[in-house]
């Protein structure tokens, strides 16, 4: 019997073209937990993540036709999931919402900042949310999905060299940012025996 | 090299990526040099932890949610939300039609509200969100007026929790904004009840253009002298 799980997507593409919902629902299964995080951290909401994801997956199966098999599965998807995203954000940006959750969580990190023993996860999920655009999509699919630097350019549809150093400032900022927070390992790493009111 | 130069360097040595000339001389210097050290740190520090952040997953009915669209979309395709291709909706003639139908309603709907005036410094200042929103806004006088021909503070009364997805209820200036979008049943009933709070008529309308909301038109006042304008205007909206 023929194990879809372990088939390519193009393969699986292939069949979905042909109608079969079976090994569309393969796809959906191979990519939608992974879609869904980048979309989440994208747009800071999971109802909106799950919204958007539906209808990149819907339109997966209603453009199958148009799908060109000379590139990979895995960056036409992204490229939709991505470009509903970015829609997303400028409408977010056109009726210039005041986001009352937001508010409460300004008010949280602000409390946050106070609270020395905040992991470092939570600090960098902060910080992402942060980072402009361009440079935390570009560090969300280097850095946390673990693109290639070819597919994100693919995917992103600018050069190479662009990916590269939209990364590279990404990394730069969080750095920057997260360093006073980190010093401290750094030192306890180090072995330095640190000042008893820092401990 | 020099720190600045490794530090340009970290993120490519980091991805194990660097070239052979350059990786011998960014570890001599980082064994000799503490601060780099400690930034080669700090980075791999937050990279551990980008690849480490808990993952988050679909809703159980994701799958399940999606097949009865697809299947309600090819069953029905004239309620579809997504685009038509151009070659069929070209050939269709009453695609035409609509096209025109809908630009000149377009053009009819701007034109009303290009006449209304924008704002009301005479609304009652009693919304819990008011305060807020007074505090941030860049136009806003200690008294809560408006500054020049700025749309006035006091206009921001019209705050009501109403758009975006059931969770994640956004505070929106209605007086800027002529619909409202609203994502599900749960954010429906809130804006139902707010309006019927100010003894309004909540006025629905679905919109096929994009499945994912309800869309509403804002139903207060931008303008006026006589009574609540929150009640007039909202008495005068017509729904679609």
């Amino acid at each position: 019997m023929l194990n879809r799980e372990t088939l390519p997507d193009l393969d699986l593409m292939r069949r979905v073209q042909e109608g079969e919902m079976v090994s569309y629902n393969t796809l959906v299964n191979r990519y939608k937990d992974r879609l869904f995080n980048v979309l989440y951290r994208m747009l800071s909401s999971e109802d909106e993540a799950n919204d958007l994801l539906q209808e990149t997956f819907l339109r997966v199966w209603q453009h199958k036709m148009s799908y060109d098999f000379r590139f990979a599965f895995s960056t036409w998807i992204y490229t939709i999931a991505l470009n509903l995203a970015r829609n997303e954000l400028r409408r977010r940006k056109k009726i210039k919402f005041l986001d009352i959750f937001d508010f409460a969580d300004k008010l949280a990190a602000k409390e946050e900042k106070k609270d020395t023993s905040a992991n470092l996860k939570t600090l960098l999920d902060a910080e992402m949310k942060r980072l402009p655009e361009k440079y935390k999509t570009a560090f969300l699919l280097r850095d946390v999905d673990n693109l290639s630097y070819e597919e994100i350019a693919q995917v992103l549809g600018v050069p190479l060299g662009t990916v590269k150093s939209r990364v590279n400032r990404a990394r730069a900022i969080l750095r920057t940012r997260l360093k006073p927070r980190l010093e401290e390992s750094y030192e306890l790493s180090k072995g330095t025996v640190l000042p008893i009111n820092i401990l | 090299m020099n720190c600045r130069k490794v530090r340009y360097c970290l993120s490519t040595y980091s991805e194990g990526s660097l070239s052979s000339d350059n990786l011998s001389e960014v570890e001599v210097h980082i064994r000799n040099c503490k601060s780099c050290e400690r930034e080669k740190f700090v980075l791999e520090e937050i990279l551990a932890a980008a690849r480490s952040l808990p993952a988050k997953t679909t809703p159980d009915d994701f799958n399940l949610k999606l097949f009865n669209r697809i299947y309600a979309e090819q069953n029905n395709p004239s309620e579809s939300y997504l685009p038509t291709p151009v070659s069929s909706w070209i050939r269709r003639p009453i695609g035409w039609v609509s096209a025109l139908a809908t630009v000149a309603v377009a053009a009819l709907i701007t034109m009303v509200f290009l006449q209304r005036p924008v704002g009301s410094p005479d609304m009652p200042l009693n919304s819990p969100a008011y305060s807020q929103v007074e505090s941030t806004s860049p136009m806003s006088t200690p008294s809560g007026r408006h500054v020049g021909s700025r749309i006035p503070v006091s206009a921001y009364e019209n705050i009501i929790g109403v758009s975006g997805s059931a969770s994640n209820y956004r505070a929106t200036n209605m007086s800027q904004v002529r619909t409202l979008r609203l994502a599900d049943a749960r954010v429906e009933s809130l804006y139902v009840e707010t309006m019927r709070r100010f003894g309004a008529e909540p006025r629905l309308g679905m919109v096929r253009a994009d499945s994912r909301y309800y869309e509403m038109r804002s139903p207060f006042a931008r303008t006026g002298s006589n009574g609540s304008p929150l009640m007039r205007n909202a008495a005068s909206t017509t729904s679609y």
